[in-house]
């Protein structure tokens, strides 16, 4: 610890803090202007400026470590008339175009000024207008309001580790732009716009749209992916129009494209706005809500009374509420007597947590994603974390970039954080297990100490070849080995773990495998580093934990459509969940058009609506009040920040209805009400206090004691020429941002990706048609030449209707074969 | 030189010595010796010598003939077509060429100087390692290596008082110490040629003229810190330096100077030239750090500073060349008879690069504590064209004028920056009646203003206020306000501001505000350039009665607006003048106002 005293008061703290960071603790704030706390210092607007006694210049707070004895004075008349002529001079360069800034209003610089007491301009200079960047997407850069903080850059480089922007130029000269000078080409987070303390960096979707000071602020949790990150939305008239997060958040106020611009399909043409009825004439048509919802409980009723609750399916959705899932699976076990109840989450993810459940007894991770910041090490399995969660992204490059932690990447194709990493190891398609056994025999010839019971598995893994077990997955001896040395003798080893790995072929005993090497690593310990499964959706964790899911005799979603298939099933309800882009969606079709009832409550007009009897217009996240589980377990409240478009109505309004009219027995059915339920069924909902900032969800106790899953020599992976791995990229969320035009801004279209040797031998060029076809279906697109994969594979991203990879997919797998040839 | 018996003839072949046509005299010395059978007709050896910098650029080429007979004989402003006088004359036949001799100037030029640092420079052929070695060369680093601790070699640099040429003035073997004692296997040792003043060129004649001397110094410093990796910034507008540096850094690898276990003393040290792209600011250790490491040249909040945590994380010492320079000599000699030059605060010799209104331009080393008036007008020969000193700019950008009135402020870094200037790299710019202050002051914060990085504030904004302002009386637009106003910002960016170029970029407006206030007035107030050079303040006329009717102002002028006829007073018709001030500063008469 080091004592100091600033202005008068003495404080202690540890070694290496600021002056700025040392005044904080006893309440003394020193004006700052381009210090950031997320990020490193930077030292350039200098209004932070304090006096240390004996030191003959004023030193900066910001990057000034404290040293013992050191008297700090931080207000003096000559510091307040210093500060004063840099904000003077700040705004020489300044336009004062306040009144049309979208920043006015939350402009650091007018606060600045303004506490500083900058109230005339002694100075000027003659300036040159700088050229608007108009061309950006998305952002708009205006150089000539940019105080040159860095902050921007600083969290492009930092945070979100990309690298797009940069200081260029020197002098008066020096802006902010692209390093290459070209538009704006990144991840399109907009961190940097939130960082921006003026309005030189502006999101294009909110410019003119209104004053800040005159929306409504309505704190919730971002809706897209499982990170649960918090944000608030900016709402007026009706209408969200921005979305931000504040950097006191858990997620330090860090979004990704979804999060910030996502919000734009809640004003997508394509939501549905009115209930719709499958009329005598075949065509659906405009209804009010009574015909709808009465037409779909009698059919309900007549099935279920003629065939009992067996012919009767649900599909969930890990979009909605913890309290709608509730109330989905309750009116399907208890008013229909139907446990035919999943979601996508049955692709994959249900079957992983089965196994952490029966590994180590918890669900969801087993701790939070601020514990990826204290990791020693951490390894990323099967999963590009951008376009899983990006929210969990960025802690992993903070860890490795700010505390060294190690990064080991395990993925058959280059992902974002390979850059960061200090191994990476690129396997053969479908070679996971080969990988997860290599590690855990290196691991285990390091020395690394077992825990008790585990010894077990030595056995079995010494029946295996280190060398076979690499050749088989396309990776050298060496870089196992190194891969080890990045984890053997770290304590704090997290895993991560995601839909490359769970939805391959054979996932669950993968997964099994990657828990008992989680036992190795100590991973799942309470003094582990934490094991984290990621879904790219924003509640599969909580709608899991509400009980959606196949329980009994309930058929899982491939039973139901089996069940539609051979007639046994006569009615679905499809919440929130467009059957139709699912894998093998063909099949899935065909068996749509086969039911006696499809009932889709839904937010969009999606390919399902075709096969439907009655459509049920929902409301979106931020049309709604309830609880979102991340997917590290935090229970968090969202609030309603605006209405639904038209008569559409909160998924626990509909299903509250629909239940009354299957029981007859209207009833009062809130958020709130079923919160309680929820509280008195659903496991470690108790402690939930309905705040936005929440509660982790409580009985998660890790234990280790079950018993690690046979080792035996894995089968060698299939020797495909081609093979095809769908799954998510950065730009999109699910289907719901391809109805957003800031995403498609960027991310317009459906593409193919293939390795250059492919597409050399091929024949192929960047931004040529080819053609894929599969068992199961077929595709077209331009292709995209990506030296990220390895020969033989390709990757087409699973969001786009249009494009529509999933359909070549069979069954659960997010691998398949496939020709490819020149379109 | 150790072959007495034969003949050399030693070619200056600097920058200066190349721009003036060294090649081609050394060309036609070689042709000539061999078409003549030179050899044979003396009976001796005879060497072409292609030299470092001999520091009087002015004259260049420079050539320097010795034989047994006549000793050194120096010959200035040598054209290939003189060569085959010398030879035949001077060589063949004995007898000094007088007509072609360096005047009398040029041994005073020389003689009042005290050459240490460049002892080898324009004696020794840079680019063989064998002239280095004839003149001591690794004795220092063997002695340090066989002989002494790393700690008695940092203790020797501190007990011989040497100080940072960079400008600073930092002790260095307290800058080494520190360095020293941070802990690490893996440091890193700069050196900092990224000389970037205007009219500053010491590192690059260094450089030029006797990079094993640099290359031997930085040894030395890496063995006394503990540094096993060396970086040489070389700014890339210094082609020849970086050409010579580089023979010189493969020869050392060849021979065993650099690489790993040195010449078997169990030492290793490596070494590498970083080009610099030319940014002022690359000069200031933390943003030469940045740039090297592949990032935007800008400078770094201190601390942690970079002896702790520098190049890479690293802990990093960085020196100038000129002080990695001095310390072979140090070794060699030892710290007492290098503290017994200079003065109490400064020791050793200073390279200075006197340029401006001076006879002789050029780079002078001197004693460090000679007065300002005995470099220019002892050793350089006073101002030129019999025009009167108004005042000389020391320190580059950062540093301040210094007027007639201190002339006789020694040359140390602390006298200096009691003058209001400082010692800087050692440039020295002279101005004389014909100079405007303001104009100066003008000319300096547009370099500055050009070479901000602009990270923070004060410097970004603060100096192109500023220069706003000096343009505006320059334009004879000022108000008397901004005299006040100039002195307040610049005390507010010199206290404000990141790292040194802005901590110093208001100097030359505070000096010449404080010596030439007078000026900075006349300009505001009368709307007049006292030293008729701010142009748009100017109607120029003759003045017939100084005028001698030479007609040098017709030659001189490019746009037809002198009239003159043989034996007329000239006329000056103002509808053809640009203001370009050509023909006032061809005329010697001060005909012209």
């Amino acid at each position: 610890m080091v004592s100091l005293t600033i202005d008068g008061k003495s404080v202690q703290v540890e070694k290496g803090t600021t002056i700025l960071e040392a005044a904080a603790t006893v309440g003394i704030t020193i004006p700052t202007l381009c210090w950031l706390k997320k990020v490193s210092p930077t030292g350039a607007c200098r209004v932070c400026a304090v006096e240390v006694a004996g030191v003959e210049r004023t030193m900066t707070a910001c990057n000034t470590p404290v040293k013992e004895g050191i008297e700090v004075t931080t207000d003096t008349p000559a510091l307040r008339e210093a500060r004063r002529k840099i904000m003077e001079l700040m705004l020489v360069n300044h336009p004062l175009d306040c009144p049309v800034c979208d920043a006015g209003g939350e402009c650091d610089l007018q606060d600045s000024c303004y506490a500083l007491n900058a109230t005339k301009q002694d100075y000027s200079a003659i300036l040159e207008r700088k050229a608007i960047r108009y061309d950006w997407p998305l952002i708009e850069s205006d150089p000539n309001r940019c105080i040159l903080c860095e902050k921007c850059v600083k969290v492009d480089h930092e945070i979100v580790g990309c690298d797009a922007i940069e200081v260029v130029n020197k002098g008066e000269d020096a802006i902010i732009d692209t390093v290459d000078g070209k538009p704006l080409n990144c991840e399109f987070c907009g961190n940097c716009v939130a960082a921006c303390p003026t309005g030189a960096l502006i999101t294009k979707p909110f410019k003119f749209k209104g004053r800040p000071w005159t929306f409504n602020r309505i704190p919730s949790v971002c809706a897209f992916c499982g990170a649960g990150c918090q944000i608030e939305y900016h709402a007026k008239e009706g209408r969200v129009e921005r979305v931000t997060s504040e950097d006191d958040s858990y997620n330090n106020g860090n979004l990704c494209i979804n999060g910030r611009f996502g919000y734009r399909y809640l004003h997508s043409l394509e939501r549905l706005a009115d209930p719709l009825l499958r009329g005598d004439s075949g065509a659906l048509a405009k209804t009010d809500w009574d015909t709808a919802l009465s037409a779909a409980a009698a059919k309900l009723k007549e099935i279920v009374a003629r065939d009992g609750g067996k012919a009767v399916a649900g599909i969930g959705s890990p979009r909605v509420t913890n309290e709608e899932s509730f109330l989905f699976q309750k009116l399907f076990r208890e008013a229909l007597g139907s446990s035919n109840l999943d979601s996508e989450a049955g692709l994959g993810f249900a079957q992983a947590q089965a196994q952490m459940l029966r590994r180590f007894g918890f669900t969801g991770a087993s701790k939070q994603l601020d514990a990826l910041d204290e990791a020693q090490a951490i390894l990323v399995f099967g999963c590009d974390l951008n376009a899983e969660a990006t929210g969990a992204e960025y802690r992993v490059i903070k860890a490795a970039t700010k505390k060294d932690a190690r990064l080991v990447l395990v993925n058959m194709r280059d992902v974002k954080l390979r850059k960061f990493s200090n191994a990476h190891l690129k396997h053969l398609p479908g070679a996971e297990l080969q990988v997860i056994y290599a590690l855990m025999k290196g691991l285990i010839e390091a020395g690394v100490a077992l825990p008790a019971g585990a010894e077990g598995i030595k056995e079995g893994l010494a029946q295996l070849s280190m060398d076979e077990l690499c050749q088989q997955a396309g990776v050298t001896v060496a870089a196992v080995e190194n891969a080890v040395r990045q984890l053997a003798g770290m304590s704090r080893v997290a895993i991560v773990f995601g839909a490359d790995l769970i939805r391959s072929a054979d996932a669950s005993g993968k997964i099994a495998a990657l828990a008992d090497l989680a036992v190795i690593t100590g991973s799942a310990s309470e003094q582990g580093g934490g094991i984290f499964p990621i879904d790219a959706k924003n509640n599969t964790v909580g709608m899991l934990d509400m009980g959606v899911a196949p329980g009994g005799d309930g058929k899982d979603i491939w039973g139901i459509v089996e069940g539609i298939e051979k007639g046994s099933i006569k009615a679905l309800y499809l919440l929130g969940c467009d059957l139709s882009g699912l894998p093998d969606n063909q099949r899935i079709r065909k068996a749509l058009g086969k039911l006696e009832l499809l009932v889709v409550q839904d937010v969009f007009q999606g390919d399902s609506l075709d096969y439907a009897h009655v459509v049920l217009p929902a409301g979106a996240a931020a049309e709604k009040s309830g609880s979102f589980t991340s997917l590290d377990n935090r229970v968090q409240a969202i609030f309603k920040a605006v209405d639904a478009p038209g008569q559409a109505r909160e998924d626990w309004a509909i299903l509250a209805d629909l239940y009354g009219r299957l029981t007859d027995n209207a009833q009062a059915i809130t958020p709130a009400g079923l919160m309680a339920e929820i509280k008195g069924s659903a496991k470690g909902y108790q402690p939930f206090d309905g705040s936005r900032n929440g509660v982790i969800k409580g009985g998660s106790a890790a234990r280790t004691d079950a018993p690690l899953a046979p080792v035996a020599k894995p089968a060698a992976p299939a020797q495909a020429k081609f093979q095809l791995l769908v799954g998510p990229i950065g730009f999109h969320n699910g289907t719901s941002t391809t109805r957003s035009d800031a995403n498609l801004d960027v991310a317009p279209a459906g593409f193919v990706e293939l390795h250059p040797s492919d597409a050399a031998a091929l024949g192929i060029a960047e931004g040529a048609s080819v053609k894929l076809s599969s068992g199961n279906g077929a595709l077209t697109a331009a292709a995209k030449i990506s030296a990220k994969l390895q020969p033989g594979l390709l990757f087409a991203p699973s969001h786009f209707r249009d494009l529509n990879a999933n359909a070549l997919l069979k069954g659960n797998c997010n691998l398949v074969e496939v020709k490819v040839e020149k379109a | 030189m150790s072959d007495n018996a034969g003949i050399k003839i030693l070619i200056c072949q600097g920058t200066g010595g190349i721009s003036a046509g060294a090649k081609q005299v050394e060309a036609e010395f070689t042709r000539l010796i061999a078409e003549k059978g030179i050899v044979a007709q003396v009976g001796k050896r005879c060497d072409v010598v292609k030299t470092g910098c001999r520091g009087l650029c002015a004259n260049d080429v420079l050539v320097d003939v010795i034989t047994p007979e006549l000793g050194r004989v120096t010959y200035d402003f040598v054209v290939p077509e003189d060569v085959a006088a010398i030879l035949d004359q001077h060589i063949v036949a004995n007898e000094v060429i007088e007509k072609k001799k360096a005047k009398a100037y040029y041994n005073t030029f020389v003689d009042q100087q005290m050459r240490v640092v460049m002892t080898g420079c324009g004696q020794i052929d840079p680019e063989r390692i064998d002239a280095f070695l004839e003149e001591d060369g690794f004795k220092a680093i063997e002695k340090c290596v066989k002989t002494m601790k790393p700690a008695e070699v940092i203790d020797e640099v501190k007990k011989s008082g040497l100080r940072g040429r960079g400008g600073g003035g930092f002790p260095t073997g307290m800058k080494w110490s520190f360095c020293a004692a941070s802990p690490g296997n893996h440091k890193y040792l700069i050196c900092n040629a990224d000389e970037g003043d205007p009219g500053a060129f010491m590192d690059r004649s260094i450089l030029e003229g006797d990079p094993y001397c640099v290359i031997e110094g930085m040894m030395i410093a890496a063995y006394a810190i503990g540094c096993d990796a060396g970086y040489v910034y070389v700014r890339a507008e210094y082609p020849l330096a970086i050409d010579r540096l580089q023979k010189a850094l493969d020869t050392c690898y060849e021979k065993g100077y650099l690489g790993k276990n040195i010449q078997g003393w169990g030492f290793d040290f490596d070494m590498r030239i970083k080009k610099g792209a030319g940014a002022f600011v690359c000069g200031e250790e933390t943003a030469l750090m940045a740039s090297i490491e592949g990032e935007r040249g800008m400078p770094r909040p201190r601390p942690p500073f970079p002896a702790v945590k520098g190049l890479w994380g690293f802990p990093t010492n960085i020196n100038n060349v000129e002080t990695f320079a001095n310390v072979r000599h140090i070794i060699n000699k030892g710290s007492e008879w290098y503290a017994s030059l200079g003065t109490d605060t400064t020791k050793g010799t200073k390279i200075f690069a006197v340029t401006g209104k001076v006879k002789h331009t050029g780079l002078v080393e001197v004693p460090a504590g000679m007065s300002v008036r005995d470099v220019i007008y002892s050793v350089c020969g006073g101002i030129a064209n019999n025009r009167k000193f108004k005042a000389v700019q020391a320190g580059g950008p950062s540093g301040g004028c210094i007027p007639a009135e201190v002339l006789d402020t020694p040359v140390d870094y602390d006298s200096l920056i009691k003058a209001g200037a400082m010692m800087g790299s050692g440039g020295l710019v002279v101005m004389d009646e014909t100079t405007c202050m303001v104009d100066v002051a003008r000319f300096f914060l547009t370099f500055t203003k050009m070479e901000s990085c602009g990270k923070c504030v004060p410097c970004r904004i603060g100096l192109k206020a500023m220069l706003d302002i000096l343009e505006r009386i320059t334009e004879g637009r000022g108000e008397m306000a901004d005299i006040d106003t100039l002195l307040e910002m610049g005390a507010t960016i010199k206290k404000a501001s990141l790292c040194g170029l802005g901590q110093t970029a208001p100097n030359p407006i505070l000096s010449t505000v404080k010596y030439f206030r007078h000026e900075y007035e006349a300009h505001i107030q009368d709307k007049r350039c006292p030293s008729n050079s701010c142009k748009e303040l100017l109607l120029w006329q003759v003045v017939p009665e100084k005028c001698v009717k030479c007609g040098a102002c017709l030659r001189a002028c490019p746009s037809n607006a002198i009239k003159w006829e043989k034996g007329e007073v000239a006329e000056l018709i103002k509808e053809n003048c640009t203001k370009c001030k050509s023909c006032y500063d061809a005329c010697r008469f001060m005909a012209i106002e």
